[in-house]
């Protein structure tokens, strides 16, 4: 149904017309030999100036003798003008894009050229928060590289948790460590 | 833009505005032809543009590539346009039944179209978008197989494939018209 013409346009000696299934190019026929339903499919591009030489006179001979494929090269070149006529009267094809629009595209890409580097700059600290971030929730799960400060026993303080009655001294309840010179309110004895 | 390290840039928005000027046109009415609606073919080719600008990474100068590039992202474009707006088909039904009532009245003083042209506008729409595409392309852009083939693409020979069979289409459904 539809020749090669990849190939018709290489090698003019060889006619590779489809076969009758429209499979593709699978046998060579003599030009003489072609037929109205071998031509018939090629009298559009050959009306659309895309057939080689050979094949261009092949065509333009056979309509010349043939009046069913005479007809409907007419009619194919009738359909083509047609809709040619339609479009030069169609009045609403604009010519330009509007001035709106046109500054839209310029603010577009302005816009996007100018700040590609503040939106690079943002998209790096952004990584580098998460990666931060997720480092420290790892320390914490995990204690990496924190290790309470043990001062010597002369450095620590006790701290009283308990509320304190006037004349009683109640003892001590736990030891927090503390960074030496840490101001502390009250000291109980032990 | 007015720093000195913006030059480069500069030069690419200089030559970018020349592209834009170069290709908009035929982008507006490929796209318009497309969708048949002023606006969204507006939106699409600006779309386009914007695209090309960020997407393009050879140098930003015209040429039949880039061409052929932006023909292929407005079809894209239009074709997200279309699924947005309604289903393809209902579309091409809509657009077929309002067609021949948009088209200019006055036919009677000579300076209309004809009815030929009329119908064949109206069937245009009623092919699928493929075939419209490759139609278009062919007929109103005058794109050789082998440019439209790079835009779509498609092979050359299902290009001639695809055009043969919705010329024939059209030519049928002409043919019916007048008969009726």
């Amino acid at each position: 149904m539809n020749p090669d013409l990849d190939k018709n346009e290489k090698d003019d000696e060889k006619i590779l017309p489809d076969g009758q299934d429209g499979s593709g190019p699978a046998e060579s026929k003599p030009l003489k030999q072609m037929k109205c339903e071998d031509i018939q499919p090629m009298i559009l591009d050959y009306l659309n100036r895309e057939l080689s030489d050979a094949f261009s006179l092949l065509v333009r001979e056979h309509i010349r003798k043939c009046p069913n494929c005479k007809a409907v090269a007419t009619e194919m070149k009738a359909t083509v003008d047609a809709l040619k006529k339609a479009d030069t009267a169609s009045p609403d094809l604009a010519a330009k894009l509007s001035v709106e629009r046109r500054n839209k595209i310029m603010d577009e890409v302005v816009g996007g050229h100018q700040y590609q580097w503040v939106y690079l700059a943002f998209f790096i600290v952004a990584v580098f928060i998460v990666v931060w971030s997720a480092l420290r929730m790892l320390a914490e799960i995990y204690d990496w590289g924190y290790k309470p400060i043990k001062l010597p026993e002369d450095q620590m303080f006790e701290i009283n948790l308990r509320p304190v009655n006037k004349g009683t001294n109640a003892p001590g309840i736990s030891t927090v460590t503390n960074l030496p010179g840490t101001n502390i309110m009250e000291q109980t004895k032990p | 833009m007015s720093t000195c390290e913006q030059d480069p840039g500069r030069e690419k928005l200089r030559a970018f505005e020349a592209v834009v000027s170069s290709y908009e046109s035929a982008l507006l009415r490929y796209a318009s032809r497309l969708v048949h609606h002023h606006d969204a073919a507006q939106n699409i080719v600006q779309d386009a543009f914007i695209k090309l600008f960020k997407s393009w990474e050879h140098e930003m100068l015209p040429s039949s590539k880039m061409l052929n590039w932006l023909y292929r992202v407005t079809h894209n474009c239009a074709v997200d346009y279309l699924r947005k707006e309604t289903r393809l088909q209902v579309l091409h039904i809509r657009q077929a039944q309002e067609t021949p009532k948009a088209v200019a009245p006055d036919r009677g003083d000579g300076t209309g179209i004809s009815e030929e042209a009329e119908r064949a506008a109206a069937i245009l729409t009623q092919l699928t978008l493929r075939e419209q595409q490759l139609v278009i392309l062919k007929v109103y852009e005058d794109k050789s197989y082998t440019e439209i083939a790079e835009i779509t693409g498609l092979t050359v020979s299902n290009v001639g494939y695809i055009l043969h069979h919705a010329m024939k289409k059209m030519a049928a459904e002409l043919r019916r018209a007048r008969a009726i």
